[in-house]
């Protein structure tokens, strides 16, 4: 009994702990109510639509199963499976090549680390469907490679049909798997490299314990590159819809987009993402219960850089320039040449025109939606990396217990559903004749407009600051506490200055997302009111294809623009101990990368926790 | 644990008065910024709102500014694709917050009547329609027609392609294999008409799967809308686009290398207005107004310079612009509006999975 005793106290205590999270603490209630006004609710009444059309006056059933078998018959099935596989061959692609980005970055003394890591951003604010035009533009007959006389029908068949879609979404998911992987990277290895190497170990024996050590991150950055790759829709609509290659995304839209709009089909879809997503999260844990990663601590050593001779230096650069090449240079080239290019005439110097770019200037009204779009964006994106902060830190908290679980698994989840379900979501959600008798017209507003922003981009972000939330210790926070600092003025002198590149990046994600997001604009806009997106398609409308896709280039370089300057701002102008904080950092890592941290760290968790365990216990 | 248990109430307190603010906070942020929120239901119906308009016709904003410059009723307008158009409406469904809807295709216009979502009975009273204006109005007059564009015209390039097919079953001929590209129906509202002309056209659903299956063997190309098989036009992909006929006509007069033909028989695709039925008076009335004004002179006047190629006139005494040929000279039929509509669900969703996906 006695012996029994200390173990079932134990055991009630993990309960208590277990379940704390869910009691209706006044923060958490304040986090869940947020997460079910912008994300869950929404999404909810759409998927909803699946069994119950009636709730929302979309059809005459309370419950039916006839959007199951009519989904069916439109070939759910067969676009879940393309998806799944595509997403599948993302994934992996994702995952192996930040590997080798990473191993430069953090394991070598090869130069540009940093540079890597900017263009890894780059790489992530470029809209997918630009990267998929981009790579149209080349391989096509009427195309660059045409117009050199190196076109190619074998070339065009591949990148014009499943393959290249899995290779534009694995290229386009490599910023996500890598800022999974390199921290885990970096973090373990030092004192078991020497200690393998002391018991006579090879390179190839310290592969082989050091690898199974990545399989958190790797996991990881496989689940998020998954769900980023099945719900993307900007390449289920360019190069999937045309190549007979039907996928779960271009299914929903068809259903949307077809009148009479059928949003019960629309919603099986959604489920099936939905579904997809649980079961990958499912997979991966089911890979990591009862084991332990546990392998850094406080006290431990940095990863030893290998020197590279010159062959490796090539081979690294090699490497790296033909990554960014392909993910980035090849697309740029592809969208930039089709705007400043004369049709049906060649590559020739007189087929250059700069004419779609001086007759935008002619366009008017352009001032307008720019200038929409940049505040929506500037306001929404703050609201994005408030929120995705407060996301992050719950979950960093309460990441062992049930509702932290949830959350994370909600956030998965709704980075798996595309903008269009928000968006439809919102309008079933939210113009509702009993709100409209309450005097809450929330519908047509840009209010509204605004909260799908929010919900749109607050998934993705808040999984990008949980890495950086992880590796903050609460220990600062109490230091500054017991110092007699304030709750709030230890969050901004403590742990501020430790997570403010994190959060700058997760705000300029935010913000590029949100200036050019389409499918909620579409739905959203309230009257009257322009989204740069949609004057880009009006443009497009009126024939005006090169001026359309001059008026994107455009609209990526006022991105670009911006997230250059406020680079520079806050180099310059962000408090010194940022800063300091910031080239100590670098100094210590040699790396800019790592304090980008991990993305989804749900992985990369246990080597943190594990760190910061070990490192309060040494 | 009874301090703990009173600041734990305190909190709760607390944020139930903070989410109370923000619902105020929203309620007002709503109310106020909604000027064409449904609340309007009490409004008197004299009293001047502004008029919701969903409009995928590019007359807007033009005809809009004209119209509230004469009448002094404020436009609230939301611009977009006739398919974005009629997915807000119908996700409306359970709190209507349109007025009035001007897009191209009368089949839409029917589903929705169908589901009792529209005005009827209502024919604007300041212009007189031609014969074929008056054959485009519905028993129920629940839509008004204000013009006619042309579903299926093929937009091509005569050096790629120096004999374009003078009507649709020649797209079956081996010369054609892989040339020919068209919009997806279930994306594209104009297409549908397109379908359905061309299923009429070969004597009914059956036959007109069995054509499509025979172009799709014969390498058609599926594209989502007009400007991405336009733009598959330019890329060299197909030769020959099949787009509805105004898109045609403005992307030649951008890229002159281009021509539009006519094949037999293209299928006459209406552009109408539709109220709706549950808008609040005071908007019916404008509404009403609106259409009052697109059918005066001085509306025809304003269409035809905002948009020259929005298609043909059928009010009597109206020409059309230039580059459209006379209607009379140019083989159209036309389609029963009712039955084809009631037939679109079926038919985009038996397209979609055997020619777009197949």
């Amino acid at each position: 009994m006695m012996a029994q005793a200390p173990s079932a106290i134990k055991s009630r205590s993990e309960l208590r702990q277990r379940w704390a999270v869910l009691r209706p603490t006044s923060w958490r209630l304040l986090v869940w109510v947020l997460v079910a006004v912008l994300l869950v609710i929404p999404s909810l009444c759409f998927l909803l639509q699946a069994f119950s059309p009636r709730l929302f006056g979309q059809g005459s059933a309370w419950l039916t199963l006839a959007n199951l078998s009519s989904a069916f018959h439109q070939g759910f099935a067969r676009a879940m499976l393309d998806s799944v596989v595509v997403g599948v061959a993302a994934a992996v692609l994702a995952v192996v090549l930040p590997m080798g980005l990473a191993i430069l970055v953090e394991r070598t003394d090869a130069c540009g680390g940093g540079a890597i890591v900017l263009g890894l951003w780059a790489v992530l604010l470029a809209p997918s469907y630009l990267i998929a035009v981009g790579w149209e533009e080349i391989v096509l007959r009427g195309g660059i490679l045409g117009a050199l006389g190196l076109w190619s029908p074998g070339l065009q068949h591949m990148i014009l049909g499943p393959v290249g879609v899995a290779i534009v979404l694995g290229l386009k998911g490599v910023p996500f798997a890598y800022f999974a992987l390199a921290p885990s990277l970096a973090a373990i290895g030092g004192d078991l490299e020497a200690a393998i190497r002391t018991h006579g170990g090879g390179r190839l024996a310290t592969l082989r314990i050091l690898a199974p050590l990545l399989l958190p991150a790797l996991l990881s950055g496989f689940v998020i590159v998954f769900a980023e790759s099945v719900g993307d829709f900007g390449v289920a609509a360019t190069i999937a819809a045309s190549a007979h290659f039907p996928i779960a995304t271009y299914l929903l839209y068809e259903s949307i987009s077809t009148f009479p709009a059928n949003f019960g089909v629309a919603a099986v879809v959604g489920w099936g993402l939905v579904v997809a997503v649980g079961v990958a999260l499912l997979i991966q844990g089911r890979l990591l219960r009862g084991r332990s990663f546990a392998v850094v601590t406080g006290r431990g050593r940095s990863s030893p850089r290998r020197q590279l001779g010159w062959r490796g230096r090539v081979g690294a650069a090699g490497f790296t320039g033909a990554f960014f090449l392909i993910a980035l240079g090849v697309p740029l080239v592809g969208v930039i040449f089709s705007s400043v290019l004369v049709p049906f005439e060649g590559l020739k110097l007189s087929a250059f025109t700069f004419a779609n770019y001086r007759d935008l200037l002619g366009v008017q009204g352009l001032g307008g939606p720019i200038r929409f779009s940049g505040e929506m964006a500037l306001v929404c994106g703050l609201a994005v990396v408030a929120l995705g902060a407060v996301l992050a830190r719950t979950m960093a908290a309460g990441r062992s217990g049930v509702s932290g679980r949830l959350l994370d698994l909600t956030l998965v989840v709704a980075v798996a559903l595309p903008g269009v379900v928000f968006a439809a979501g919102y309008i079933f959600a939210y113009d509702l004749p009993f709100l409209t008798h309450l005097g809450i017209a929330l519908y047509g507003t840009t209010l509204l407009l605004g909260m799908a922003y929010v919900a749109n981009s607050v998934p993705s972000s808040s999984r990008l600051l949980l890495g950086p939330f992880t590796q903050v210790q609460d220990r600062l926070l109490h230091a500054a506490r017991v110092h007699g600092a304030s709750g709030a003025r230890a969050w901004r002198q403590g742990v501020l200055p430790l997570l403010a590149r994190p959060i700058l990046w997760a705000f300029l994600l935010a913000f590029a997302g949100i200036f050019l997001e389409l499918p909620i604009s579409e739905l959203l806009a309230p009257p009257n009111v322009v989204p740069v997106s949609v004057a880009v398609l009006s443009v497009l409308g009126k024939a005006n294809i090169g001026e359309g896709t001059a008026l994107s280039v455009v609209a990526i370089l006022i991105v670009l623009a911006f997230v250059g300057a406020l680079q520079v701002v806050f180099r310059f102008l962000a408090p010194v101990g940022w800063r300091k904080w910031q080239e100590q950092r670098v100094s210590v890592a040699e790396a800019e990368g790592e304090e980008l941290a991990s993305i989804a760290a749900p992985a990369f968790a246990p080597v943190a926790e594990a760190s910061l365990r070990e490192g309060g216990g040494g | 644990m009874t301090l703990q248990r009173h600041r734990t109430r305190r909190r709760f307190v607390a944020l139930l008065g903070v989410a109370a603010g923000a619902g105020a906070l929203l309620a007002a942020c709503g109310s106020t910024s909604s000027s064409s929120s449904s609340t309007g239901a009490n409004t008197a119906a004299t009293k001047t709102v502004p008029l919701v308009v969903y409009s995928a016709k590019n007359y807007m904003p033009g005809v809009g500014t004209a119209f509230s410059n004469k009448t002094g009723i404020p436009i609230d307008l939301v611009n977009h694709s006739t398919g974005t158009l009629l997915t807000r409406i119908q996700a409306q469904a359970s709190d209507p917050q349109w007025g009035l809807l001007w897009i191209d295709g009368a089949a839409a216009c029917a589903a929705l009547d169908d589901q009792h979502m529209l005005l009827r009975n209502f024919e604007p009273t300041t212009g007189k329609l031609t014969s074929l204006g008056k054959e485009l109005v519905p028993a129920d007059k629940s839509y008004i027609p204000t013009a006619v564009t042309i579903a299926g015209a093929i937009v091509y390039n005569p050096k790629v392609l120096p004999n374009p097919p003078t009507n649709f079953e020649q797209l079956l001929e081996p010369q054609y294999k892989g040339k020919v590209g068209m919009n997806n129906p279930a994306i594209s509202g104009p297409t549908y008409t397109f379908v359905a002309g061309l299923m009429h056209q070969v004597g009914g659903i059956p036959q007109g799967e069995s054509f499509f299956k025979k172009l799709a063997a014969n390498g058609l190309q599926v594209f989502s809308t007009n400007k991405v098989t336009l733009t598959a036009l330019l890329q060299g992909r197909i030769a020959m686009a099949i787009v509805q006929n105004n898109a045609g006509i403005e992307f030649a007069e951008k890229y002159p290398q281009l021509k539009v033909e006519y094949p037999k028989e293209s299928t006459l695709l209406p552009s109408v207005i539709c109220i709706d039925g549950k808008a609040p008076k005071a908007q019916v009335v404008e509404a009403k107004e609106f259409a009052n004004y697109v059918y005066s002179a001085a509306g025809q006047r304003v269409m035809k310079s905002v948009n020259p190629y929005g298609g043909w006139p059928i009010m009597q005494g109206e020409t059309p612009a230039p580059l459209l040929p006379p209607l009379s000279s140019l083989p159209v039929q036309k389609i029963a509006t009712r039955y084809w509509g009631g037939q679109e669900a079926s038919v985009t969703q038996w397209f979609s999975t055997n020619i777009v996906n197949g």
